[in-house]
């Protein structure tokens, strides 16, 4: 649904965006993270055609934006990082206002208008002024929005900046929703655990450079390879912990700790050794009540990832 | 110590942004353009006290018209857009109290003001050069301005302080200032005379300077009359005036709840309820409240949209500004009727009272039309929302387009409230009802192009407080510019004066429509010359905002 190759952009000597080569499948929700001025909102500008690139392609819904830039643009929807709607209208006043914009006749305007506002859960809000609503609510309305002349790529800059926790599971959903009527959603943000939980794939960029490019679990795998394990014993944990280390070979045990009746094991194994250990385990006796595996955090493979990157010499968005 | 703090960090901001170098690169440029036009030709340097003092004339004028124009922009947003982006509450929460705010406010912000009038020293004492300007008269124009940059600054942070958006504090930093200067001349202009008239047209920051400079030219209107300087009333005014202000700014920034605006999600649905709101006070003629339909598929949605928001959403500020023109215009009329009843002197008063309506006209248009239409573009980026506007099948000619049929709109029904005024025209002694058609199409002219004007300027600046000001002074160079002559016709040759003449819309208006009035300097069918002069105008506006918002639609 969405490719580049070799997409860049260059502002004067500043290079806000290096070379970038990325596929997005259609309904796939991809987590676009970065810290400000990475260039994440440099690539979705030019994916939706409201930025010229320097060099390289891409193309979106089918069509190249270096070609084709106007088509693009009503392909997609976009809701910016930065939008402050119009005051003094109405909700529906302000989605027929865009509606229009995008010339939709008249009656298929008032009832898409009811949908994208059912489908974000904003149709108590409809008669509000657009300057009365929270902040979450604007963030919904600008979800509709976008939805409005019903896209099938979307382009959500920052989507759950600003959100209170509560705001941010609505907007999680509602993304699930979208996806399952069959959208393909590009989203930045930075916040990176809200992304492990509503993204297929992410990609991390960080000045101008795509470093990964996954699943959640691809990315975490780049930066911690071993599995870590929790093993929980009913009772004499030391001697699970002394039978663990005697199924393993060494080359394949990492480390192993003791918490009381909690072990923490980090392994170089496959899934059926994982298996296997755990039937050994059993078969020998041992009372095993608890066995799962840690997963690492987005936040920590992020900051693995750039720590090698000095604070101060980020380039422009 | 903290006055100081909010003064440095005023300072800091303002000197650091790339307008405040372009604003003393125009301002300078524009004075010494002054200086060259005026300089004496003939290799001689005279020393007749005409050159020297018409260069005065035109540094004072000058230099008071570009800081008046430039100072509600500085002034205007400084404590509403604090608040409307939450700083205001960071500084009320450190040891600065409300008094060191709005003095430091004010300060910083006409520090910059202070600047442009003390860069263009040079260029005044290049006048010196011509001999026979009168020192204490310099002394006095620069004392004027200094009175004038404090007035127009403290009325501007006075208005920022009880302004509910920075768009209204910025409109009505303008029309409050605009209409200081323009309508307190107005009864001298109308041939009262006495104490009164003359205190009055004292306390507009351009007729004091006139009085200070030229004061024969109000003897062109009335007797004389004695009484305090016209310095000395100004300055009691603008002391008086400025102190008010800063006792209201800083009581609004006593309370540090942030004025709000009144919006209701409430929505009458029904006709009984929406009748009953029109027939009671305030007269809902066109009810906020009231559900509107979806936009019709032929209108352009930025249109409909503009009326939505601006004139139907805050349909009391609508109503506020007929009613205003309404009263004025009947005033006027009053007045007229009462005057032409003393025979003798008819035909004087008649001529003064179409000079008065005429000029009332296209100031009300020069005040209406720029902040109507220069936020157009420069609000959708500072919104953000020009880029989701880009996305759409809108296109940037109906974009422009939707936002100049509002302004025109609005304009035009403003205006026709001022029906009254003309029916005056119509009933008077000598006017021809085709002369009045000219008169009449040549003022639309003039608001066509004053519309496109604030177009050019919103195409051309990012933030919506530069556009309007530079609106202005687009509309004010266009409309009053070619008044020059008027001040000044011993400087340039008859044929050049009365080409000038031809271009100014009062002029050829009030030819058209006076008995007497610039006979002599313009022909009958001059009306044709500014029709051409003004749609040239508007054709530059208009390709400006073409090129501007297409390159912006392209590449963002």
């Amino acid at each position: 649904m969405i490719e580049t190759r070799q997409l860049s952009k260059q502002y004067g000597s500043v290079t806000a965006l290096h070379p970038l080569d990325l596929e997005i499948a259609p309904q796939e929700i991809f987590g676009y993270v970065g810290p400000n001025g990475s260039g994440k909102t440099t690539t979705i500008r030019m994916l939706c055609g409201l930025l010229t690139p320097s060099s390289g392609a891409a193309t979106v819904a089918g069509v190249d934006i270096t070609t084709d830039a106007a088509k693009v643009r009503s392909a997609i929807g976009f809701m910016p990082d930065h939008l402050v709607p119009y005051d003094g209208m109405r909700v529906w006043e302000y989605l027929d206002f865009f509606g229009a914009a995008y010339r939709i006749g008249r009656r298929q305007r008032k009832k898409r208008t009811q949908e994208v506002l059912e489908l974000t859960g904003s149709s108590a809000l409809q008669d509000y002024f657009v300057e009365t609503l929270s902040h979450g609510m604007r963030q919904r309305l600008g979800v509709a929005r976008a939805l409005i002349h019903d896209p099938d790529v979307l382009f959500l800059d920052e989507p759950t900046n600003g959100l209170d926790p509560r705001a941010r599971v609505e907007m999680r959903l509602l993304l699930d929703r979208l996806k399952q009527q069959g959208k393909t959603i590009l989203i930045s943000s930075h916040i990176l655990h809200e992304l492990a939980l509503m993204c297929d794939r992410v990609g991390f960029i960080e000045q101008g450079k795509l470093l990964v490019c996954g699943t959640v679990d691809t990315v975490q795998r780049t930066v911690h390879p071993d599995r870590i394990f929790e093993i929980e014993v009913l009772h004499d944990a030391e001697a699970v912990e002394n039978a663990i280390a005697q199924i393993l070979e060494p080359s394949k045990l990492v480390s192993i700790s003791r918490l009381e009746n909690l072990i923490r094991v980090e392994m170089k194994i496959n899934r059926s050794e994982i298996s296997d250990l755990l039937a050994d385990l059993v078969k020998q006796g041992h009372s095993i009540i608890g066995f799962r595996e840690l997963q690492a955090d987005l936040e920590e493979a992020f900051m693995a990832l750039t720590a090698d990157v000095e604070f101060g010499t980020r380039s422009n968005e | 110590m903290t006055l100081l703090a909010i003064l440095y960090k005023e300072t800091l901001v303002l000197s650091r942004s790339r307008r405040a170098g372009a604003l003393i690169l125009a301002y300078l440029g524009f004075l010494s353009l002054v200086v060259l036009w005026n300089w004496p030709s003939n290799e001689v340097l005279t020393l007749a006290a005409t050159s020297s003092r018409k260069l005065l004339y035109l540094i004072g004028i000058g230099q008071a018209t570009l800081l008046l124009a430039m100072i509600p922009g500085l002034t205007a947003g400084s404590i509403i857009l604090e608040r409307e982006t939450g700083r205001l509450i960071t500084l009320q929460a450190t040891h600065l109290s409300p008094w060191t705010i709005v003095i430091g406010k004010w300060i910083g912000s006409v520090m910059f003001a202070l600047i442009l009038m003390l860069t263009a020293i040079p260029i005044v004492m290049l006048g010196l050069i011509l001999g026979t300007m009168d020192l204490w008269i310099v002394l006095k124009l620069y004392v004027h301005l200094l009175i004038t940059i404090f007035w127009a600054g403290m009325t501007g942070i006075a208005i920022s302080a009880i302004a509910k958006t920075g768009y209204s504090a910025l409109m009505g930093s303008y029309i409050f200032i605009i209409a200081i200067c323009v309508l307190t001349p107005v009864p001298t202009l109308l041939q009262f005379g006495g104490i009164g008239s003359e205190i009055a047209r004292n306390i507009s920051p351009l007729g004091s300077m006139l009085s200070l400079l030229a004061p024969d030219i109000w003897l062109l209107f009335t007797e004389p009359a004695s009484g305090p300087s016209p310095l000395t009333i100004y300055a009691t005014f603008c002391l008086g005036s400025s102190l008010l202000s800063v006792f209201v700014a800083w009581l609004s920034l006593r309370n540090p709840d942030s004025p709000t605006i009144h919006r209701h999600s409430q929505l009458i649905n029904n006709r009984r309820d929406s009748w009953k709101r029109k027939l009671t006070f305030p007269f809902y003629l066109f009810d906020p409240q009231k559900r509107r339909r979806q936009i019709p598929p032929l209108m352009n949605p930025v249109f409909s949209r503009e009326l939505r928001r601006r004139m139907l959403g805050q349909t009391t500020n609508f109503i506020r500004a007929i009613s205003a023109v309404v009263i004025f215009s009947l005033i006027l009329t009053l007045y007229s009727v009462l005057k032409t009843v003393d025979a003798a002197n008819s035909l004087r008063i008649a001529d003064s009272i179409r000079v008065v309506v005429i000029a009332s006209q296209v100031v009300l248009l020069s005040l209406l039309a720029p902040p109507l239409s220069a936020p157009a573009i420069s609000r959708e980026r500072e919104l953000g929302t020009i880029d989701v506007l880009r996305l759409t099948k809108l296109g940037p000619w109906r974009i422009v387009l939707g936002n100049w049929y509002y302004a025109i709109m609005v304009s035009i029904t403003i205006l026709s409230a001022a029906f009254p005024m003309w029916w005056v025209m119509k009933t008077m002694h000598g006017v021809q009802i085709e002369s009045l058609y000219y008169s009449i199409s040549v003022i639309l002219m003039a608001l066509i192009c004053g519309t496109l004007a604030g177009l050019a300027a919103s195409s051309l600046c990012r933030r919506s407080g530069t556009a309007i000001g530079v609106a202005y002074l687009f509309t004010i160079a266009i409309l009053f510019g070619p008044l020059l002559p008027v001040v000044f016709s011993d400087s340039i040759s008859p044929q050049l004066e009365s080409r000038l003449l031809t271009l100014n819309p009062i002029v050829v208006s009030v030819r058209n429509i006076s008995v007497g009035l610039f006979h002599n300097l313009i022909g009958p069918d001059s009306w044709k010359t500014t029709l051409g002069y003004l749609g040239i105008c508007s054709s530059i506006f208009i390709s400006i905002t073409w090129w501007r918002t297409a390159r912006l639609f392209r590449s963002g």
